[in-house]
């Protein structure tokens, strides 16, 4: 077959993809950071003493964990226009992404919290902590060195699923991608130029985060 | 708020059967993904480097990457090549390629939790290699790597809606389309995101009731 790949006929663009880049990395970056402070509150009170709060937390991470990011935005975007609430397609990625990572870092911090053992809280509490106090100078920073890695895990995951945000228009570097082949018809080598800027940015992101462990005091 | 009178018994129907092709797409996925994984994963263990190099290499490029990339690459790219296939086969062909990268890091990890001194014991009986690895590596790696493969295989069942990007019309693009004619998105979405809950949440209780007890039972019996 007659394709003949010329790579050249990408690079003008590609000021634009990077651009598109850009945006991905940051409606990833704001949603990982509400989304995580998000997860440790449901966290906190999904093990807490109030059924309420626990009922509450658990089905909140029920619903997103088990529905597609895809049918989230699609609903928040599209969907909440039948109610006549149109909104824009960068917050509307953004607030789909926030709630969806939110779910997933619940569990982890659950794990993690759990796995501190019960005797550091008591400890804390009985040399006069409040509970507070005890959760942030006692239990946070030993959960903290469990549940580093699978944060970082989940936001890469974050990251790569971001993608799904060009169906609503949200120009990031897929959307960015689409439009660049639909120019130059140079459909593979855009293809894979885009591959290329996303792999390197997981790629930095996972050599940088085991770097950060491996160099971190032990215990 | 107006009641969905638009939406006809044919619709949700339409629905169903969208949920119907998503399973299908996932369990054959599923099915060559293991086998991919199964291929893949042992290889990651090998000490020959020839072997085990382009192993790692497939599972980290396929995690480091967008499925939604992978799935254009496939499904638009091909074809350029002149390499043609039915938009099922797209779909089926990237999410198991998918599924392999992720299957293999789990067989890789339950392949290495087996205990050396296991091999050792094993080739001192005097098996040989082929009757070393079926009797007794895998019994006993297959407890550590069953319960996350099911757990991904939840997982695909979400990432699967991908493919309605690429136009494979499954649950998500079945949805889709009937919003195209009806102008009800929340309610055809909503009813999608509930199809794809009912199955995914099934699946992890499915998991946590019975597949978790008893391969905790099984590990503890032994």
């Amino acid at each position: 077959m007659g394709y003949t790949i010329h790579f050249t006929e990408v690079f003008p663009y590609l000021p634009l993809l990077l651009k598109g880049l850009l945006l991905s990395v940051a409606i990833t970056v704001v949603s990982t950071l509400i989304g995580t402070l998000a997860g440790l509150f449901s966290a906190l009170a999904s093990l807490s003493h109030y059924l309420i709060a626990r009922k509450t937390a658990n089905t909140y991470v029920e619903i997103f964990r088990n529905t597609p990011l895809l049918v989230q935005m699609y609903l928040i975007y599209f969907g909440l226009g039948q109610f006549g609430v149109q909104i824009n397609p960068i917050p509307a990625a953004i607030i789909a992404m926030t709630l969806n990572t939110g779910a997933y870092t619940t569990v982890i911090f659950q794990a993690g919290i759990q796995a501190v053992d019960v005797g550091q809280k008591e400890g804390g509490l009985v040399l006069g902590m409040t509970y507070p106090q005890t959760f942030r100078h006692v239990i946070l920073p030993q959960a903290f060195r469990i549940i580093f890695p699978p944060l970082v895990n989940q936001a890469i995951s974050l990251f790569l699923f971001s993608a799904v945000a060009s169906t609503i228009t949200v120009p990031e570097l897929t959307h960015q991608a689409m439009f660049v082949d639909s120019v130059t018809w140079r459909t593979f080598e855009v293809f894979i130029v885009t591959t290329c800027l996303y792999f390197a940015c997981t790629f930095l992101v996972s050599i940088l985060s085991d770097l950060y462990e491996r160099t971190r005091p032990a215990r | 708020m107006q009641i969905d009178t638009m939406i006809h018994i044919g619709d949700w129907l339409f629905l169903l059967e969208g949920a119907g092709v998503t399973i299908a797409l996932c369990l054959q996925a599923m099915f060559f993904g293991i086998l991919i994984g199964l291929i893949v994963g042992v290889a990651r263990t090998a000490k020959t480097r020839v072997i085990e190099l382009p192993a790692t290499a497939y599972i980290t490029i396929i995690r480091g990457t967008p499925l939604l990339m992978q799935l254009f690459i496939i499904y638009y790219c091909l074809p350029l090549f002149g390499i043609n296939m039915p938009k099922f086969l797209s779909a089926a062909l990237g999410l198991s390629f998918y599924t392999g990268a992720y299957v293999g890091e789990i067989i890789k990890a339950g392949l290495q939790s087996v205990d050396v001194g296991q091999r050792e014991a094993a080739r001192s009986l005097g098996m040989v290699p082929w009757q070393e690895f079926r009797y007794v590596v895998l019994p006993q790696a297959l407890r550590v790597i069953i319960p996350p493969t099911f757990g991904f295989l939840i997982a695909l069942v979400k990432d699967s809606s991908l493919v309605s990007i690429i136009g494979y019309v499954e649950l998500t693009r079945a949805s889709k389309l009937v919003v195209a004619r009806t102008f009800r998105p929340f309610t055809l979405y909503l009813a999608a995101a509930v199809l794809y809950f009912v199955l995914c949440y099934g699946l992890s209780r499915f998991d946590v009731k019975y597949l978790r007890k008893k391969f905790s039972a099984s590990l503890t019996g032994t």
